[in-house]
């Protein structure tokens, strides 16, 4: 992300904030949807985000990467969203809900519905972990950050970020291993 | 006994395997003799090789899972909720941040074009541009080039400069 993109968002340039907006909304919303494993709540996660970056960005000081600042408030959000609702005692919706194809082209049908059962899957995968091992693995499974850019975004050590990569890897295999989850290698 | 020592050697070893190929190995950070370690004990222990390969097929349905289309009404809606509560922002340094991000977005390519156009430009209208008297000089410089090539005008040839009185020295 460049300096002056981010310092003229600051300002109050809504140019700027949708530029910045386009280029990282699309990991808020994917974060926020691994974490709350709920469409709803994704979009108000992504929603909450944005306003939040828009209100604070002028006291960004440069420190550290934008996309880390950025995407902490992405998690600490989705967190705290997904705790509200299981607090109320809201369920978990689909991660991916299907969607009308009738009249999208037979192959696009048949990515939709690969894509579909995948994110059924990986929806029930991440219903066994606590919201701190889901992002830790949302993170570095579908987002592809490495051990330092994750241990940057959570404000946690190297070391806790292995750990909690191996006991949500322990939990996923588990389940994979009880559910008699088969993947296509 | 030493075959209990044995078995219980490769099981502390099969545990510390096992933390390398939940981290490190699946996420291909190994390097040097570690990769070379774990290898060689995926070769002979099953259940090590059983956990690897299930690892790789719970990261390909994650990445199946990847790159979630956003709705295209969360932008509206943020840019609704913005816009009914605006923040204020000090207008000096807002003026500059835009102006300095809208440079930004130009390609070097146009501003160097720019820059020679506008460079050529002031070249031309100093080339071109008819002569004009200094303020505060009071002779014309084409008159006293005139005065210079023929040294006393005639009365016939051009105008009469007469600048020996105070009077017409202030009025000229």
């Amino acid at each position: 992300m460049a300096k002056s993109t981010i310092e003229a968002a600051a300002s109050g340039d809504m140019t700027a904030f949708e530029e910045i907006y386009k280029q990282c909304s699309q990991t808020v919303y994917t974060i926020a949807l691994g974490i709350t494993r709920n469409r709803q709540d994704a979009e108000e996660t992504t929603q909450d985000v944005f306003v939040k970056v828009f209100r604070e960005i002028k006291n960004f000081r440069f420190d550290s990467s934008f996309g880390t600042w950025l995407y902490r408030i992405a998690v600490n959000t989705a967190i705290n969203v997904y705790r509200k609702r299981t607090r109320n005692g809201g369920t978990s919706l689909q991660y991916d809900e299907l969607k009308d194809t009738r009249t999208v082209a037979p192959v696009i049908q048949r990515q939709d519905a690969e894509r579909h059962d995948a994110s059924k899957r990986v929806t029930a995968l991440l219903d066994n972990l606590s919201p701190e091992h889901r992002s830790c693995i949302v993170l570095r499974e579908i987002e592809g950050f490495d051990y330092n850019e994750i241990a940057g975004v959570l404000g946690i050590p190297l070391n806790t970020v292995r750990s909690r990569l191996k006991r949500a890897r322990e939990a996923l295999v588990a389940y994979c291993r009880k559910e008699g989850i088969r993947y296509e290698m | 006994m030493s075959l209990i020592a044995g078995r219980r050697g490769f099981v502390m070893k099969c545990k510390r395997i096992n933390k390398l190929i939940l981290t490190d190995y699946i996420d291909g950070n190994l390097r040097g003799d570690d990769l070379k370690e774990v290898e060689l004990h995926l070769g002979s222990c099953p259940s090590c090789r059983a956990l690897a390969q299930d690892l790789r097929g719970a990261s390909k349905l994650f990445k199946g899972a990847a790159h979630q289309e956003v709705p295209s009404e969360i932008w509206y809606r943020i840019r609704n909720e913005l816009s009914a509560a605006p923040v204020r922002r000090n207008f000096r340094e807002a003026v500059l941040a835009h102006v300095r991000y809208h440079l930004s977005l130009l390609k070097p390519a146009v501003v160097m074009a720019c820059a020679a156009a506008l460079l050529l430009f002031v070249l031309a209208a100093i080339q071109f541009m008819p002569y004009r008297d200094q303020p505060g000089t009071t002779i014309a410089q084409d008159d006293i080039l005139a005065i210079s090539y023929t040294g006393i005008a005639d009365e016939e040839d051009g105008p009469e400069y007469d600048f020996g009185t105070s009077v017409e020295t202030f009025f000229l």
